[in-house]
């Protein structure tokens, strides 16, 4: 018997290995191509001949990667606790409450991921420039602030995301409360949002992640203020009029991803462990 | 209010500039003149470029003299990212509508320049040029094709590339070939008699890679050799009825079914990738002769790769058009200033150096390998470009060099069309027979393009 | 409910309102970008449909649309499954090991992680039918590998490869859901006598819908505005834009190029509605057939 458990063991892990070493391949190969010399990078050849670990450094010394690592912090951070702080009550207003025309409401709040950005960026951006600025005295061109500030009123990706989890609590654990005479608030501070915490994990690393990959959403704003610049579009400073450093690109990109990883070994003990409790309380 | 400020701050600028400042412009030395009476006061401009990597600190030291000269001028320089998709022009046209656009403006191609200029989101620099005595044709004849649409002259080259071919002498040796060849029948006689292929008919060596996109060539490029023209006189594309489009199809046809287009195909696959570093095909002796710019001197210098014995020429003409061995595809950088610029007299000074400043030119023509492109910077003693560099220099002033594709004020998306015919006429999926309806078919779509471009 | 609401309703009165009512707007108008918009009321939605009369002449109208929308339709269809069910595998693999879990995890999270455009570029190389390792290791097998991004065939098939890849995002979000199936269930279920497929069948997918439905309308908006990395491939490998021969002209692609390269404002904001009109449709129909199939409640059933 524990003969057997243990060939099972190992055959889980020969999966899990073989599976590993297919997602990390390309990440293997970025690796080796941010190590070779600028002459060898993608042209076919893997090893690197030489070595250039050197390269890392000088991605730090041909763009200023501490402050666009700080700048690229600053947004996905900030905009995770908006996300998190706006999308938590309103996911439950339209999971935990019952309510005339809530699917459609709803749908409504999907509508606004399915029109395609390429033709609200440009209004938007004009808003941003013109009409707010004009009300608010405040310039928003060439800041983060175009970026952050929405964030901060609900999302329609983690809505959706938790309103999914939230439907999944049970609805004795709520009626205890309710029969105590307990307002919507009390239920959410009390029973929902500790028991949906790995949802609430989910979706504060997914945001911080989407924030952190931006691309367009800076490129666009920051265009007027390249020192506000955040990383993922420092990622494209490799590129010239008729010159291109892929091996700095990628050790640029490696770079970037770092962070994140580190993030999210870090997280997943606060989701996993979140997770397995409530799977043994049933 | 602010517009008769702004006129009488042109006015005295030209009246200022009339008598005789402007140092480094292309037609008069410097020095001289009465004490020049500019508007001082310190002022700083905001700069759109994307000179990034080792091109950098080349521009910069530029920038750093132009504040030499013009001490009261401050260059907020922002580098824009350049990511495979051009960003730089859709967030310029974002930041001219919102208010906020920068005084100058550099993108590395002229691609929109139909915009800038016919839109009017660039400022007409016609009247800057007149009070310096400046013209466009200072530059040379083929500088007009790409910086003026509708009549605007909206922009100024700042060095340029320009496109021709280049050869492997010692390969042309060996097979006994006397010379680069000058005829598109030479070309071919030449191209299958110097490539060689592997004993299970892959190619290890190609003569010259027919396929649209191989390096720099581009649709349009061969059909060149023909003299064949996109548009006829009232602005209809002509692509079915100018006999040298045709006649380019089929001399590539004929090439890409000499090599066998599954051969060719993968040879370009194994290859194309290298266009940008020292494994290219051409530097590593895998190619003959191609059609490539300019810049590709520097890069033979530069790279490591085996010992390559080369040799540039202007890239062949069809035997009946003799007049078309010697112009090429030219075009480049273009600098301007956009619409609602807070400070467009002192951006001209910042536009009119780097497009007409020797020194600068020719620097960056030294450490960036591109086309010098005024008179003055192409003769500077200073210049140190390779011999084979001559050819590229010729290129650009032949008077039947220009920009391709032809810009148009709805910008020149429409060529897209024949990049797609390309990709279907290459693989062989449109027939011989086919040729000429299919091309009839091109002609409706571009139409159609510039016609909905231009609204009902 | 109203103030739980508030800064949702904030947000998209001020932020998403107004672009997606003027973009609805401009779909009607004649707009280039430098000039104010001109109304011309239906005619971009009939150039896209070819029934465009201009100046007296037929306009044969907008040559790409079918292609592009035939082109997204395939991704989705072809990729969208595939992910989810080599998400949910992959997922249910993680949950077997004991020790180095969170190893695994990070592993296959890692390319997630990568941005877009390395991230295509780095697949594009690998895909080189030549000098790429995919052919090469093919091609000791004795297979001779596809064109690949060179095959207008086989360009998208690469591209459902490198979505796989990236499916990270996806995995973690069914682990989550599979650590919150009750254990009692399978308990209850395997005192029966169940074997692992009817395991799955009748404990383990039921509790997994809420998830796959999200996952479903994600897959399906995010796939309709798919963008990066056909971009990227098509524009590295060949002949510009959706290249090789069109079969990398996604919607999305196409609707970019009218926006920014043709400055054909008006009609890419047409092109944009008629896609959000699809999705919202689609969105709906799943919504309200959700109850059917999607299990929610922690409850036994």
């Amino acid at each position: 018997m524990r003969r057997k458990r243990f060939l099972l063991a190992v055959a889980n892990h020969s999966v899990l290995i073989g599976v590993s070493a297919l997602f990390m391949f390309p990440i293997i190969y970025m690796f080796f191509t941010a190590v070779q010399s600028n002459d060898q990078a993608l042209t076919g050849s893997i090893w690197p001949h030489p070595f250039v670990w050197s390269n890392f450094k000088t991605v730090f010394d041909e763009i200023n990667v501490w402050r666009y690592l700080w700048n690229t912090f600053l947004y996905a951070g900030l905009s995770t606790v908006g996300v998190v702080c706006s999308c938590v009550p309103v996911a439950y207003a339209f999971s935990r409450i019952d309510w005339r025309g809530r699917n459609i409401v709803f749908l409504l709040v999907l509508s606004t991921l399915m029109l395609p950005t390429q033709v609200t960026s440009i209004p938007l951006y004009i808003l941003w420039a013109k009409q707010f600025h004009e009300w608010t005295g405040i310039q928003f061109i060439g800041t983060l602030k175009p970026l952050i500030i929405p964030s901060f009123f609900g999302d329609a990706f983690s809505i959706f995301l938790l309103r999914q989890f939230f439907l999944t609590i049970p609805k004795e654990l709520t009626d205890a409360i309710r029969v105590d005479g307990g307002g919507h608030l009390q239920v959410l501070w009390r029973v929902i949002i500790p028991l949906a915490k790995p949802a609430i994990v989910a979706v504060a690393l997914f945001n911080f992640i989407y924030a952190w990959n931006d691309f367009y959403g800076p490129l666009v704003y920051l265009a007027s203020n390249q020192d506000a610049q955040t990383l993922s579009v420092a990622l494209s400073s490799f590129r010239s009029l008729h010159h291109v450093d892929w091996n700095l690109t990628m050790a640029a990109a490696l770079i970037f991803m770092l962070p994140v990883i580190v993030i999210f070994f870090l997280a997943q003990r606060v989701f996993i462990e979140g997770i397995t409790l409530t799977g043994v309380k049933g | 209010m602010r517009r008769t400020r702004l006129l009488a701050l042109s006015s005295l600028a030209m009246l200022v500039v009339a008598a005789g400042c402007g140092g480094g412009s292309s037609s008069s030395s410097s020095s001289g003149g009465p004490a020049t009476t500019l508007d001082k006061t310190p002022v700083t401009i905001v700069l759109w470029d994307m000179w990034s990597g080792r091109e950098a600190q080349p521009f910069k030291d530029a920038l750093k003299r132009f504040q030499v000269k013009y001490p009261w001028i401050t260059i907020k320089e922002e580098v824009q990212p350049n990511p495979p998709n051009d960003t730089f022009d859709p967030n310029l046209v974002n930041a001219i509508n919102g208010g906020n656009p920068p005084d100058v403006a550099m993108p590395f191609g002229p691609d929109y320049v139909g915009q800038w200029c016919a839109g009017g989101l660039w400022q007409d620099l016609a009247p800057y040029m007149k009070a310096d005595g400046m013209t466009i044709n200072d530059f040379a004849p083929a500088a007009i094709t790409y910086t003026n649409v509708g009549g605007k002259q909206c922009a100024l080259p700042s060095l340029t590339d320009a496109f021709g071919l280049y050869y492997n002498k010692d390969m042309f040796a060996k097979a006994g070939i006397a010379g680069p060849p000058k005829t598109m029948d030479e070309l071919m006689a030449d191209a299958k008699k110097l490539t060689v292929r592997n004993p299970d008919g892959t190619i290890k060596v190609a003569g010259f890679v027919p396929l649209n996109q191989w390096e720099e060539l581009g649709p349009g490029d061969l059909a060149n050799a023909w003299d064949a023209k996109w548009f006829d006189s009232s602005g209809k594309p002509q692509l079915a009825t100018d006999p040298g489009w045709a006649a380019a199809f089929m001399w590539q046809r004929q090439l890409i079914d000499w090599y066998g287009y599954d051969n060719i195909v993968k040879f370009f696959a194994a290859n194309t990738n290298n266009e940008f570093n020292p494994s290219n095909a051409f530097e590593n002796g895998k190619v003959a002769m191609m059609f490539d710019g300019e810049w590709r001197t520097a890069f033979i210098k530069g790279d490591k790769h085996p010992p390559l014995n080369y040799g540039t020429a202007p890239f062949p003409a069809a035997s009946d058009h003799p007049e078309m061995y010697g112009p090429a595809r030219v075009g480049g950088t273009i600098v301007g200033i956009p619409k609602g610029a807070k400070h467009p007299d002192q951006a001209w000074l910042l536009v009119k150096f780097l497009a007409s400043d020797t020194t600068y030119l020719v620097q960056m023509a030294n450490s960036v390998g591109n086309v010098p492109t005024t008179p003055a910077s192409q003769s500077s003693p200073e210049l140190s470009l390779p011999p084979q560099f001559d050819t590229f220099l010729h290129v650009w002033a032949n008077p039947k060099s220009a920009f391709a594709p032809p810009t148009t004020p709805s910008g020149n998306g429409y060529a897209n069309h024949l990049d797609n015919f390309e990709d279907a006429w290459q693989s062989g999926k449109i027939s011989d027979a086919d040729l000429h309806s299919q091309l009839a078919t091109l002609d409706q779509q571009i139409s159609n393009d510039l016609a909905q471009g231009a609204g009902p | 409910m109203l103030l739980f609401l508030s800064p949702w309703i904030f947000g998209f009165v001020v932020f998403t309102a107004g672009p997606m009512l003027l973009s609805l707007y401009y779909s009607f108008t004649h707009y280039d970008l430098i000039s104010s918009p001109r109304w011309i009321g239906l005619d971009n939605y009939r150039y896209m449909i070819g029934k465009l009369t201009l100046n007296g002449q037929p306009n044969q109208g907008d040559p790409y649309f079918g292609t592009a929308v035939r082109n997204t339709i395939w991704i989705i269809v072809v990729g969208l499954p595939l992910r989810i069910v080599f998400a949910i595998a992959t997922a249910m693999l993680l949950t077997r090991p004991k020790r180095g879990v969170n190893g695994y995890r990070t592993l296959f999270f890692m390319p997630s992680m990568a941005p877009t455009v390395g991230a295509s570029l780095v697949f594009v190389y690998l895909f080189n039918p030549v000098t790429g390792p995919i052919n090469q290791f093919l091609g000791h097998l004795g297979i001779n590998g596809p064109l690949w991004f060179f095959d207008p065939t086989w360009a998208k098939p690469a591209l459902v490869v490198l979505g796989l890849w990236g499916i990270g995002d996806a995995i973690v979000l069914y682990l989550a859901g599979l650590l919150n199936v009750p254990r009692d269930l399978y308990e209850a279920i395997s005192v029966e006598g169940a074997n692992a497929w009817q395991r799955f069948r009748y404990v383990t997918f039921p509790m997994l819908t809420p998830v796959i439905f999200f996952t479903l309308i994600i897959g399906i908006i995010d796939g309709f505005q798919y963008f990066d990395q056909a971009y990227v491939s098509a524009t590295t490998t060949g002949n510009g834009v959706g290249s090789p021969q069109n079969s990398l002209l996604f919607y999305s692609v196409w609707l970019y190029e009218q926006a920014f390269t043709y400055f054909h404002m008006g009609y890419a904001a047409a092109m944009a509605w008629i896609l959000f009109i699809a999705t919202m449709v689609l969105t709906a129909i799943l919504l309200l057939t959700s109850r059917r199939w999607v299990h929610y409640g922690g409850g036994l059933s």
